[in-house]
């Protein structure tokens, strides 16, 4: 049963995206599949997520070949976590494109292309073999390219080819990385992987090839100075695609990192040590100083993925149990934050005239519901306690003071308030600021549906409890970064023997 | 019980616009008002044990891994701030309900009220540090929505913001601060490192703890160079001005100092800074306020030379200046709200708060004239009310102070004269004079009752000061860290302080005939007034601004070639970061050389680079086919007969597809510039090297057997196949092989969305 449980984070999104694509011409049967089938797979997912955390590490081997010589799934508390929140984003990004997303491009496919999507971010999450995970990292890139060109404008195509040309990049040195390791080591299994360069004297030379996989995921992260396709293509697609990617695709990037320097690349502690820190504090600072500049929400929010996958990157670099619970933390929190700031934006759009702050204003007067659910995600990514973002941050500015980096610290806190500055940027000129005078040629303001109000309420709620349920929160990330900490575990579990 | 207060202050924060919809919208203060009402009941039980010094004390665990809880302390010092607290809310919800009774949006205006007095309220009873901070950031939160509430004008929104970023600056360093201290201490509960004070002071983070602390209390009670919030801070409604930055939340940063000097102070490091900056403040302060025409900016900026004489108070820390300091917080709330108050009414009733325009009012708003009376008065320092009994504990604590007397003396001494004069503005000289021209509209009774209150009990507590003296004695042993015995008593003899106070009485009789507003000149030295701080701050922050810009510029997606190359580069700086720690690298045997393999090399470098320079697609396309097929030979060659015939199938397929689709394409343009083709051949050559190195670091390391070895011996036996390649495609990993067909399926998927496009159009 278990090897079914682990199967079908993968499967269910599978099935649902082909009986999209067969019920495509009816809009309601479309509709419902699209929901459900994200409904079913939170369900699966919080199942895993429960049946983790009671029998520990686990791991299905398809074909039933062992590892290292076949593929395996794999999941422990990171992925399960990962897993489950990927679950509820997916759910209420579905929901909340029945408005209109959903149904303006039902003939393009839009719920497949949505569920494929969430198939190759399972996948990814599971993968317990670094070629698999190159698979899903193709499965994820091709559908959303596909999502990226919905409409098909210009402005969607220039962002596309920024987003796949770079994004192609990335998969070629991925490749070349893997190229190279299995050149060295003879095996694609991650926890073969750890156990083979823990035993041998060349790892040093070996892990040079690291650099190809941090450059890899890097970019698929966004971090600095690798992110160009993001800030270049998120503002492009339709508000609900925009909300899903910005939750879900970089931290797949984040992830990937988190599982390659925690398993693999561990012999290195001083390259990882030398790089990672001084990236992390570029990341953060480069994002904000880009969000504080922009003037489109969507755009400001997209530096501001960059920025926070700084603080992400700062717990990995820190590399302490801390500081990664620290970074789990981080990840919990910021997906459910940051989907809900990119739907909120939607909503303001069709309340206000669009995403462009000199056009909006006056809406903390014309929808002061609209405006209390903006403050609490908002106020949460700056940090304001009691709000999931202050632990998240609390937690990493913590390991970083008890480590000694003082520089990253500083440079944490001093984003903080940056972040803060943007933040009040958008409740200043969109909900306090007067509404402006508008043109003819304005988009005309349209009325806010029910199916948006329900998931963004939805994920306003859970940001406030992980912030009052921070002790169990907590404890699950620590659990996590002490799973990551000591890979013996993870490396039983997978081939065989006693921990 | 610190729950118990958060979640009912939350629920009736909560419950305010609905009590807007469906009260009367005069009810909704009172309304508002049962909160603090229950607070002060909810102290009573407490208060004996309390003052006999024995602090109240309730732990009850929020997120133990974090060190966070919701422990509550209550001791003397924390009773001060909780009864000053909500005495002024109580009277500030009463007035506000009457005073914001016009506007649209009171249900929103009470919520963030009643949500600041909670924050506040569970800053001052906090028993932990981190739940202290939690209150504290709300506390600049609920500050923000208030000083923005007139959202409309653009100055309301800056003020708003200028206030957040200062007081939410400080609230970093103070996190961090936090953060250190609790590492030094080994708790975050403050029961514990009061305890602790010794240990904490002997630690090696010690400075940067008091800094970073200092950083965040100075911020919150707008000391120089961080004061200029605070006048700006006057945008909020008036009520709001009386409430928040006068009596409650600007003294968050006072209650801080006070609550851990005996963790902190009695150092340098402590001592210095405290008595400069707040000397400083005190002083500039005073002198600015009488140069102020509008009532509320009088009153802010005689808040902040309050503060400042706080601060210098807590600083200087012997008892007579922590006895002073709980006085003159005590006596300065009340005079302080009833005197905002009286302004609001002032305003409402007139529609002006200038004091150039306000006068005669003694006559229509007679009530109101004893109030700004007794306010001012008690501000002056005039027997018999609070404010002469905390002038008097003032000059006697300057006057024993162990150093810089000679300094501090005449600047507290000229500070008490231009608070004189600016009481004087504030609470006396509208009333007085013949009245102008200005029509007067008659005001709800509750406008001038409820600044009374205050007014009242200052005057009360001036004549019966033993009212005051347990609580003081007790807060004051608190903030000592050991109990000592305290005097409070209107009449003192006659003694140094007393000939000092009827001097300053007298220069400040002289400086109000002087009539200091004839020297305001709107346009005056518009030079210096870009060497304000807030001018300074605004530059400042619109220099990060522009840097931002600058920045970004640089960070947006310009081309996709320029992103690319800056990708790349990092890929190589990394790679040769990762490379130059390997040391030397070793050198690959050259076992045998074999031409046609170098043919074949060759072969594919040709081909490669005739795709550089091809003109057409076709061209390009046939070139990489070439390069393919160069690729499959040298399997070939190496006796993967298999793996050869699969590329070879691979690609035919691909040349011939793309040479069906790309026939009808154009001839590609050079639209790039000669420098630019260098600058990327450079990259590129790089990026070459760089990988051939690493493929021969590939060569000489090897671990362990393959994988593959299992496939090959695996194959037939066990999963009937005798193609590796293809047992291995749909058995071996199979997974693989069918995410690879599902890409496939998304890529027709969008081919064939993009052909509906085309039919469509």
């Amino acid at each position: 049963m278990i090897d079914l449980l682990l199967f079908l984070p993968i499967t269910v999104p599978l099935a649902t995206a082909l009986l999209s694509v067969i019920v495509r011409d009816r809009a309601r049967t479309s509709a419902f599949v699209g929901v459900v089938g994200a409904g079913v797979l939170l369900v699966v997912n919080l199942v895993l997520l429960v049946r983790v955390q009671d029998l520990g590490i686990l791991v299905a081997r398809p074909g039933n070949w062992d590892a290292p010589f076949g593929i395996t799934l794999v999941a422990d508390y990171l992925s399960a976590a990962m897993l489950a929140i990927t679950g509820l984003i997916g759910l209420a990004v579905s929901v909340y494109a029945l408005t209109d997303t959903a149904e303006r491009y039902r003939h393009k496919n839009f719920f497949a292309l949505f569920h494929f999507l969430l198939m190759g971010v399972c996948g990814a999450f599971l993968a317990g073999d670094l070629f698999n995970l190159y698979v899903w990292f193709e499965v994820m890139l091709i559908s959303s390219f596909v999502l990226l060109t919905l409409d098909r404008s210009r402005e969607q195509l220039v962002g596309a080819v920024q987003y796949v040309t770079i994004n192609l990049v990335s998969s070629v040195i991925f490749l070349a990385g893997l190229g190279l390791l299995y050149g060295n080591t003879g095996t694609l299994n991650m926890a073969d992987l750890a156990q083979k360069l823990t035993l041998s004297e060349d790892a040093m030379l070996i892990l040079s090839s690291s650099v190809f996989f941090l450059i890899a995921f890097g970019i698929k992260a966004g971090l600095f100075p690798l992110f160009f396709w993001l800030p270049g293509s998120y503002h492009t697609p339709p508000i609900a695609v925009a909300a899903l990617f910005s939750g879900l695709l970089t931290k797949v990037g984040v992830y990937a990192l988190i599982r390659s320097f925690t398993l693999i690349f561990t012999q290195d502690q001083g390259l990882t040590g030398l790089l990672l820190p001084a990236i992390a504090g570029a990341t953060m600072v480069a994002g904000v100083l880009g969000a504080v500049a922009q003037s489109d929400i969507r755009k400001i929010l997209s530096f501001h993925i960059i920025s926070q996958i700084g603080y992400m990157i700062m717990g990995l670099a820190l590399m302490t149990p801390l500081a990664l619970a620290g970074s789990i933390f981080y990840l919990i929190h910021h997906i459910v934050v940051k989907t809900n700031l990119f739907l909120i934006a939607g909503m303001i759009a069709r309340a206000g005239r669009g995403f462009h702050l000199s056009k909006l204003g006056g809406l903390l007067n014309a929808k002061p519901y609209l405006a209390l659910l903006f403050l609490i995600p908002a106020f949460s990514l700056a940090g304001i306690p009691p709000l999931s973002g202050f632990f998240s941050k609390f937690i990493i500015i913590r390991a970083g003071l008890e480590t000694g980096d003082i520089a990253l610290v500083v440079t944490a806190l001093v984003v903080g308030v940056l972040t803060l500055i943007s933040m009040t940027k958008i409740w200043q000129e969109a909900f306090w600021k007067a509404q402006p005078e508008h043109d003819e040629d304005d988009q005309p303001k349209k009325s806010v549906g029910v199916a948006q109000w329900v998931p963004v309420a939805a994920l306003a709620v859970i940001t406030v409890i992980i912030g009052i349920a921070a002790e169990p929160v907590m404890n699950f990330a620590e659990t996590a970064a002490t799973q990551l900490l000591d890979p013996a575990a993870y490396i039983a579990a997978v081939l065989g023997g006693q921990p | 019980m610190l729950l118990l207060l958060s979640v009912v202050g939350f629920g009736l924060a909560a419950s305010m616009p609905l009590g807007a919809r469906f009260l009367p919208r005069r009810g909704l203060g009172y309304l508002a008002a049962i909160f603090p009402a229950a607070v002060l009941a909810a102290t009573i039980p407490v208060t004996g044990s309390v003052l006999q010094g024995v602090p109240y004390v309730e732990h009850f665990a929020w997120a133990p891994s974090l060190d966070l809880s919701l422990s509550l302390y209550l001791d003397g010092l924390s009773l001060l701030f909780v009864w000053l607290i909500s005495g002024i809310a109580l009277v500030v919800f009463t007035y506000a309900g009457i005073y914001m009774a016009g506007s649209q949006y009171a249900g929103r205006f009470f919520t963030y009220l009643v949500l600041f007095t909670v924050s506040m309220l569970g800053l001052v009873t906090a028993g932990n540090l981190v739940s202290l901070f939690v209150f504290w950031e709300l506390t600049s939160i609920t500050s923000y929505l208030l000083i923005g509430f007139k959202a409309h004008s653009a100055e309301s929104r800056a003020a708003a913001l200028r206030a957040l970023l200062v007081t939410g600056g400080g609230g970093l360093a103070l996190l961090a601060g936090i953060l250190l201290l609790g590492s030094a201490g080994g708790s975050m509960e403050l029961s514990v490192l009061l305890e602790r004070g010794d240990i904490i002071q002997a630690h090696g983070s010690y400075v940067a703890i008091t800094i970073l602390v200092l950083l965040g209390a100075l911020t919150k009670s707008a000391q120089a160079p961080f004061h200029f919030w605070l006048p700006g801070a006057m945008a909020a409604p008036t009520p709001v001005s009386a409430f928040l930055h006068s009596a409650t939340m600007v003294k968050a940063g006072v209650y801080l100092v006070a609550r851990l000097n005996p963790v902190l102070g009695g150092t340098d490091w402590w001592t210095l800074p405290l008595v400069t900056i707040g000397a400083f403040t005190m002083i500039m302060g005073a002198l600015r306020a009488p140069f102020k025409y509008d009532l509320k900016q009088i009153l802010a900026y005689s808040t902040l030379s309050v503060l400042g004489m706080l601060m210098m108070l807590l600083g200087l820390g012997h008892d007579k200046a922590v006895k002073a300091a709980l006085v003159v917080l005590a006596a300065h709330g009340l005079y302080k709200a009833s005197l905002f108050l009286t302004a609001g009414t002032l305003d409402t009733a007139t529609g002006s708060r200038d004091v150039r325009e306000l006068a005669g009012l003694r006559g229509p708003l007679r009530p109101l004239f004893i109030t700004g009376l007794l306010g001012a008065v008690s501000m002056i320092g005039i027997p018999p009310l609070a404010g002469f009994l905390a002038k008097e504990t003032l000059l006697e604590a300057v006057l024993s102070a162990q150093f810089a007397q000679a300094v501090l003396l005449p600047v507290t001494a000229v500070a008490g004269v231009g608070l004189i004069v600016a009481a004087w503005s504030a609470g006396v000289k509208p009333f007085l004079g013949t009245p102008g021209s200005m029509d007067c509209r008659p005001i709800s009774p509750v406008l001038w009752a409820a600044p009374l209150v205050p007014a009242v009990f200052g005057l009360v507590l001036g004549v019966f000061p033993s009212l005051l003296g347990p609580l003081v004695q007790t807060a004051a042993g608190n903030v000592a860290g050991t109990p000592f015995e305290i005097k409070l008593a209107l009449w003192h003899g006659f003694t140094p302080a007393l000939f000092l106070s009827a001097a300053m009485l007298a220069a400040g009789v002289l400086s109000v005939a002087a009539n200091p507003l004839r020297f305001v000149r709107e346009d005056a030295l518009p030079y210096l007034r870009s060497l304000h701080a807030s001018s300074l701050f605004d530059s400042g922050f619109n220099l990060a601004m522009k840097l931002a810009k600058r920045t970004a510029g640089l960070l947006d997606g310009r081309s996709l070639s320029y992103g690319l190359s800056i990708i790349l580069l990092a890929f190589l700086m990394l790679g040769g970061i990762a490379l130059s720690r390997t040391g030397l690298l070793p050198v690959p045997q050259l076992t045998r050389f074999d031409w046609s393999e170098a043919g074949i090399g060759l072969l594919i470098v040709a081909g490669a680079l005739v795709v550089l320079f091809a003109r057409s697609m076709l061209v390009a396309a046939a070139a990489l086919g070439a390069v393919g097929f160069g690729i499959a030979m040298l399997f070939f060659f190496y006796g993967a007969i298999d793996l050869a015939i699969t590329q070879i199938l691979v690609e035919t397929l691909m040349v011939l597809l793309f040479v069906l689709v790309v026939y009808a394409f154009p001839q590609f343009k050079r639209l790039s510039s000669g420098a630019h083709i260098a600058r990327d051949a450079l990259i590129a050559g790089a990026l070459g090297l760089f990988i051939t190195m690493m493929i021969w670091i590939a060569g000489v390391v090897q671990i362990q057997e393959p994988i593959s070895e299992f496939h090959a011996r695996a194959s037939v036996p066990e999963a009937y196949g005798r193609n590796i390649v293809n047992v291995t495609l749909v058995d071996f990993r199979a997974l693989d092989t069918f995410g690879e067909i599902i890409v496939l399926m998304i890529a027709a998927l969008g081919v064939t969305a993009l052909m509906k496009k085309r039919k469509a159009a």
